[in-house]
């Protein structure tokens, strides 16, 4: 059955009861010279389709939780702002790196990561949260649309650093700016679920990088489409050609799986795993 | 971005017809087109090539005259410009994305494919939300950046996205931008979506779409059409035949079929799929069993009773899981020549191969009556909920549909308290006023559901009267 189909079915039907991250009680904080021209409205997985169309598709592959959505005024502009809780900070920081802009302006010292997308909207994530403040209406400029983020930012609770897991990747011959998250579906393969990734150059090649969790669908190879064999100590080597891509190449036990892609070969690819493995 | 407001209007929904059984929605977004041999029917249930499979069937996009790939691709949840690239390759020719779904990211996954793809052979449809009422500027600049991610000179179709008030049909700036935009060759059609009311916006898909057709102005449109909405998507299928509008189709793979047992040393799919979503979200194998059982137990009787109901269908027809019931549910929609094109959502390329056969294809006389047998033993007792036919008929404006979809949370999702928390926030009147009511509401559902006393019921449960 189709991953996606799997996730949305189950985060509508039946996730809110036994979440595994239950919502925390999140409120939006109201920035100083701001006031709140209404009460928050929350949506869960359920109807957040009613808030932001088809976009909430991609949210439910992020472990999407909770919204909560409070618009504010002052005497210059209206705001909305919308606060997302991902369940875990390394879902909010794949959902952030996927809906930034690549033209906006990063803000430094605002939460985790925050930019700035002119005319009309701010990006932050902080911890568990991923928060959007929109102008609705009259004239801001970029700081004070900063300076509301960042009371925004300090108003929510959670760590203002990046996710720890971040770490998990190595860092040799990674391209800065590279790091991202991927919900399910990476590389267009639906058995590549929970990927940190980021682009790579070894040995002047480029690749891509990526670690995950053993999914499932992997494990179980169900349909025959990944060739499995005995790696070294005991571990496992999934490989699988992928149209336009070519190789891409897993190994691991079941914690977790090193995987690279963009590679000419299976033994060009395994030996870079093999060495990244030894720390070499 | 508008202020949607679900304590006050949540009764109307998008996520066309929840059923007893469950619920629909998987379908995603998209519509458009490419050149290939016109084919209005194909064959009963084919296969189609499982090793090769492509699309063999091509429609009229009504007036636009662009000849479109009987499935589409909706693209709400693309990780890799090479799926889109892929779909390409395989004959599907249109592409939905919006301004919205991932913040442009979806565009941008489109544009990567866009080198490999002859644009003049493709059909790209892309949305703007216009529910804060922007400007004709706004509109344009909005659009240019929408054309600078999809990596394209233009678009085929620009959409209002999503549009739940009738008025915004008309809403003059987004006409002025698409006529702008038109005279400057970057935009050749100008559209419109619609799920039907949400929030503070009330109007039914069918109010929204059949206004649009009647406009003149739009050429194409993107609607929520399934076997268990059967009437009203025909409606405005039938308003779009009437004019030659082009037609694109969402949300058509309904129901649920398949219900949970608890079998964890031969677990079932359905089973498979919550373990896997909880422990990709972080759970350990332990802990999502627990919360698995603990779910579970609690609604043994429901998951039982429904279970019990359904079953018959499924043995009488061969079906067993519910991708079965998904493809027959998209067969039954590419049985229809005036549904020009569908667009589930397709992320993966596993996910193409396992739709691109379908294409061509239509439901054997077994899978309809199997379809038509579901819709009966659900039709009148599942509110359609984007439908507000019967809410006229209340001297006492009680929102039927909202609190139907109340009472749909607390028996068919299980989340008790998520609903009467929602029932007790409800602004106005509640089903308690029904108590000693006339029913004047007797025959108002154009479906047959018995409103008041699946309302007394509702109360009974939302409000542990």
């Amino acid at each position: 059955m189709n991953r996606t189909a799997i996730r949305v079915l189950v985060a509508l039907l039946l996730l809110s009861p036994w979440a595994v991250a239950q919502p925390a009680d999140v409120h939006v904080p109201v920035p100083g010279e701001w006031t709140a021209v209404d009460q928050e409205y929350r949506y869960g997985p359920d109807n957040l389709w009613e808030y932001i169309n088809g976009a909430a598709e991609l949210f439910l592959t992020y472990g999407f939780q909770e919204l909560v959505v409070l618009d504010l005024e002052n005497d210059e502009a209206a705001l909305s702002v919308s606060v997302y809780d991902m369940g875990q900070p390394l879902h909010a920081f794949g959902i952030y790196e996927s809906e930034k802009p690549a033209d906006g302006t990063d803000l430094e010292g605002v939460a985790a990561a925050a930019v700035l997308q002119p005319p009309y909207r701010g990006l932050l994530l902080k911890d568990r949260y991923y928060v959007k403040v929109e102008v609705g209406s009259g004239d801001i400029d970029g700081p004070a649309l900063e300076a509301a983020m960042r009371d925004i930012a300090a108003g929510l609770p959670g760590d203002d650093r990046l996710p720890a897991a971040l770490l998990a990747l190595p860092s040799k011959g990674r391209k800065p700016g590279t790091v991202a998250y991927t919900g399910s579906g990476f590389l267009g393969l639906e058995d590549l679920t929970a990927c940190l990734h980021a682009d790579y150059e070894v040995d002047g090649v480029p690749c891509q990088l990526f670690v995950m969790p053993p999914s499932k669908g992997l494990l179980a190879n169900k349909h025959g489409k990944w060739v499995v064999t005995d790696g070294r100590q005991g571990q496992k080597v999934y490989i699988r050609e992928v149209p336009y891509t070519g190789a891409v190449v897993l190994v691991g036990d079941d914690d977790q799986l090193l995987g690279v892609a963009g590679l000419a070969d299976h033994e060009q690819a395994l030996s870079l795993l093999n060495s990244l493995k030894d720390g070499s | 971005m508008s202020k949607r407001t679900p304590e006050k209007h949540d009764g109307v929904n998008r996520r066309t017809f929840l059923t007893a059984g469950g619920i629909a929605a998987l379908g995603a977004v998209a519509g458009c087109a490419s050149k290939g041999p016109m084919v209005e029917t194909g064959p009963v249930e084919t296969a189609g090539d499982r090793k090769n499979p492509r699309v063999t069937t091509y429609r009229t996009l009504g007036r636009t005259g662009f000849q479109v790939s009987d499935l589409g691709m909706g693209a709400g949840s693309i990780a890799d410009s090479n799926v889109v690239r892929y779909a390409y390759d395989h004959g599907i020719n249109i592409f939905d994305t919006a301004e919205s779904y991932g913040n442009g990211d979806s565009e941008t996954k489109i544009g990567g494919a866009m080198p490999f793809m002859d644009r003049e052979k493709i059909f790209i449809v892309t949305k703007l939300d216009i529910s804060e009422k922007p400007d004709e500027q706004n509109i344009i600049d909005r659009f240019h950046q929408s054309l600078a991610r999809l990596q394209t000179p233009y678009a085929d179709a620009l959409y209002s996205h999503g549009i739940a008030d009738a008025e915004l049909v008309d809403y003059e700036p987004f006409i002025k931008a698409c006529n702008t935009l038109k005279a400057e060759g970057k935009l050749k059609h100008m559209g419109i979506s619609s799920h039907g009311p949400r929030g503070d916006e009330p109007d039914s898909m069918e109010a929204v779409l059949g206004k649009a057709a009647e406009h003149g102005g739009y050429d194409v449109m993107l609607l929520s059409y399934g076997f268990l909405n059967k009437e009203e998507g025909e409606r405005v299928l039938a308003a779009c035949k009437a004019r030659n509008v082009g037609t694109t189709i969402m949300k058509s793979a309904t129901g649920l079929v398949e219900m949970p047992v608890l079998d964890f040393d031969n677990p079932s799919e359905q089973v498979q799929g919550w373990f896997e979503y909880l422990e990709g979200n972080g759970s350990t194998h332990e802990e999502a069993k627990e919360r698995i059982t603990s779910y579970f137990a609690r609604n043994k009787p429901e998951f039982e009773k429904s279970y019990a109901a359904t079953k018959p269908f499924m043995d009488r027809h061969g079906i067993k899981t519910q991708e079965e019931l998904r493809f027959k549910s998209l067969q039954w929609v590419l049985g229809n020549p005036d549904a020009h094109t569908i667009v589930p959502s397709m992320s993966s390329f596993d996910d193409l191969d396992r739709l691109l056969p379908l294409s061509g294809t239509r439901l054997s006389s077994n899978g309809q009556l199997f379809l038509d047998q579901y819709a009966k033993a659900f039709a009148t007792t599942a509110c359609r909920f984007s439908c507000t036919e019967c809410i006229g008929a209340c001297p006492h404006d009680v929102p039927v549909n909202t609190i139907l979809r109340y009472a749909y949370y607390f028996k068919n999702q299980g989340r008790q308290k998520h609903a009467m928390q929602k029932y007790a926030r409800l602004a106005g009147a509640n089903a308690a006023a029904c108590l000693d009511c006339s029913a004047p509401c007797v025959g108002a559902c154009p479906h047959g559901v018995q409103v008041q006393a699946q309302l007394f019921n509702a109360h009974g449960r939302l409000a542990m009267a």
